[in-house]
């Protein structure tokens, strides 16, 4: 396996981690402690729209994202070409938006000067992995329907 | 176009038909009418971005983790070996084990993929070894995990209550008596079946080896305890005991039981992040088709056009269940929820159904839809332990469908059935 590939996997499973980890943190000093760490909803959260973007690429690789293939399966052979070129360009024209808009906004953010409610830290260095993942699910949609096509 | 619902949501069957994944053949189309009508597409990544970033979702990722952390650390083997001295030994035992198993288990996690996963592991080769067919045996397995979307924890439940507002801890209490029921109406066709077959059992155990197996499973058997206890108790939210159920697993397994290693937890982070992203980008963009149906004002008009096919609220309940058991087929429950409860909410005053219990019916409908080809997430787990194709396993598969559809109609037409329990708990 490729080094970027295993790093994106990794950063999936650290991102995982670091959730878990400050979720449990809250759970713990909210009572034991009687005291809530005000910050870690926000940490949770947002890190959670990281994972999901960024596990999304990688479920682009392993073929893992839901779909219903049966009629595709049992096409002829350039209906299945016509539905890889369909299935790729709406992906790739989904994430190019979500990319698009996401930078869209964290310019707003920025003009605006919008700063996280907890953490006050600008609002924008939560919005970056928008356009940051949905480029990297691009790519990876990209290399599969190369290697789909390659493989006839 | 005289009506941009239909076209909103003909292209989003049609592009699913050609295979695209369900999060693009949702978003796509969203996408295109929020463009074209000019509703707004700029607020697209904030509105993808607040699909998300919800405090009572993030139990959907922990309680995944907790299946995950719970299955590698042997907790459903530990459950099976007690099962299976209690009841092994009886004509067609090994299917009441693994029927038992996966009820129990669903009490820890919270998919039934996660439980066909961790029960069938365990169950399908113990079955072949014992001459049951591979393709009944994974079939079983498949059928009886559908148990856990609605048995407690449940990340069906989770999504549905996030969705209507419906309290989590009420639906997971509702859904209690339902598993159970569905469980109890497989229990039937399982039994004769493997006796016809004349499919046998485990050799007995006394009850010396009965208490032995039961503390051995101690720890499995605490869990439901610590995850659920919480909640009811009053004590956590639902997000919470996710976590907890998290650490809970992480103890015994590498504390404890030490069945657990520190090299293990990567692929298991790694297996259940990718896990949670997939649940997820669904939820995203499904999220973002239901918002755009509603803006372009969809939804109310197709709610209209239901409740004008009958006025005795039985036909239309029958009608409904039928319209989501064929939706089932081709779509996963989340997807459903996010496209079909805008228009389906506004029915729920008109007749007074309660919005739990009206969730219980929509959850065990749509849990069906696990089992019934050609998408069914449960069926293509359960085939690739077995190693059998999923043709095959869905023969065997259409008696359980059968059996669990009548269990269906039960919940849909005695309410009492999901609401007895958390009216007896007191829970709101």
């Amino acid at each position: 396996m490729r080094l970027g590939d295993r790093l994106e996997e990794a950063a999936c499973a650290l991102i995982l981690a670091v959730m878990t980890a400050v979720a449990l943190a809250n759970v713990v000093t909210r009572y034991l402690v009687q005291y809530a760490l005000a910050f870690t909803e926000e940490v949770v959260v947002n890190l959670f729209v990281w994972l999901t973007l960024l596990g999304a690429a990688v479920a682009v690789r392993q073929g893992a994202h839901l779909a219903f293939t049966w009629l595709v399966a049992r096409a002829p052979r350039p209906l299945r070409a016509a539905a890889l070129v369909l299935t790729t360009a709406l992906g790739v024209g989904v994430f190019l938006a979500l990319a698009w808009f996401g930078v869209g906004q964290i310019r707003a953010e920025r003009a605006l000067g919008t700063t996280s409610e907890a953490l006050a830290i600008p609002q924008w260095w939560y919005t970056a992995g928008v356009p940051v993942f949905s480029g990297l699910v691009v790519v990876r949609l990209l290399q599969a329907a190369w290697r789909t096509a390659r493989r006839g | 176009m005289s009506e941009p619902g239909l076209l909103l949501f003909g292209l989003f069957f049609a592009l699913l038909l050609a295979g695209v994944p369900i999060a693009v053949a949702l978003g796509a189309p969203a996408l295109v009418f929020l463009w074209w009508y000019d509703l707004g597409i700029q607020v697209t990544a904030a509105n993808v971005y607040a699909n998300i970033a919800k405090f009572p979702l993030l139990a959907i990722p922990f309680f995944i983790l907790a299946g995950f952390v719970m299955e590698r650390a042997g907790l459903s083997r530990a459950l099976v070996q007690l099962l299976n001295l209690l009841v092994g030994p009886l004509r067609g035992g090994l299917a009441l084990v693994t029927i038992g198993g996966c009820v129990f288990f669903g009490a820890i996690s919270g998919t039934g993929p996660a439980d066909t996963a961790a029960i069938g592991s365990v169950m399908i080769p113990a079955m072949v070894r014992r001459g049951y067919a591979p393709g009944f045996a994974a079939a079983l397995v498949a059928a009886a995990a559908t148990t856990d979307v609605l048995i407690p924890p449940s990340v069906a439940f989770i999504v549905y209550g996030v969705i209507t507002e419906a309290s989590i801890p009420r639906l997971f209490a509702a859904g209690v008596v339902p598993g159970l029921l569905m469980g109890a109406a497989l229990v039937l066709p399982a039994l004769a079946i493997a006796r016809r077959h004349g499919w046998g059992g485990e050799a007995a155990g006394g009850p010396r080896e009965m208490l032995r197996a039961a503390w051995q499973a101690r720890w499995g058997l605490l869990a439901p305890v610590v995850i659920l206890g919480g909640i009811y108790g009053g004590v956590v939210t639902p997000t919470e005991a996710a976590v907890i159920a998290v650490a809970y697993g992480l103890l015994v397994g590498l504390v404890v039981e030490r069945t657990l290693r520190l090299g293990d937890l990567y692929e298991i982070f790694r297996d259940a992040a990718v896990a949670t992203a997939v649940v997820m980008l669904v939820v995203a963009f499904a999220g973002l088709f239901s918002w755009t149906g509603s803006t372009l004002g969809v939804m109310d008009r197709a709610a209209r056009a239901l409740l004008g096919l009958s006025d005795n609220p039985y036909v239309l309940l029958a009608t409904l269940n039928g319209l989501l058991l064929v939706a089932g087929m081709l779509l996963d429950a989340i997807s459903i929820y996010y496209v079909f409860l805008p228009i389906l909410l506004p029915l729920l005053p008109q007749y007074g159904w309660d919005p739990v219990w009206f969730g219980v019916m929509m959850t065990v409908n749509l849990a069906i839809g696990t089992v019934t080809p050609p998408v069914a997430v449960n069926l293509y787990v359960a085939a690739n332990l077995a190693r059998t194709p999923i043709e095959e396993v869905a023969r065997w598969a259409a008696p359980f469908a059968l059996a669990l559809v009548v269990a269906l109609a039960l919940v849909t037409y005695v309410p009492a059935l999901a609401l007895w329990l958390p009216d007896l708990l007191g829970v709101r």
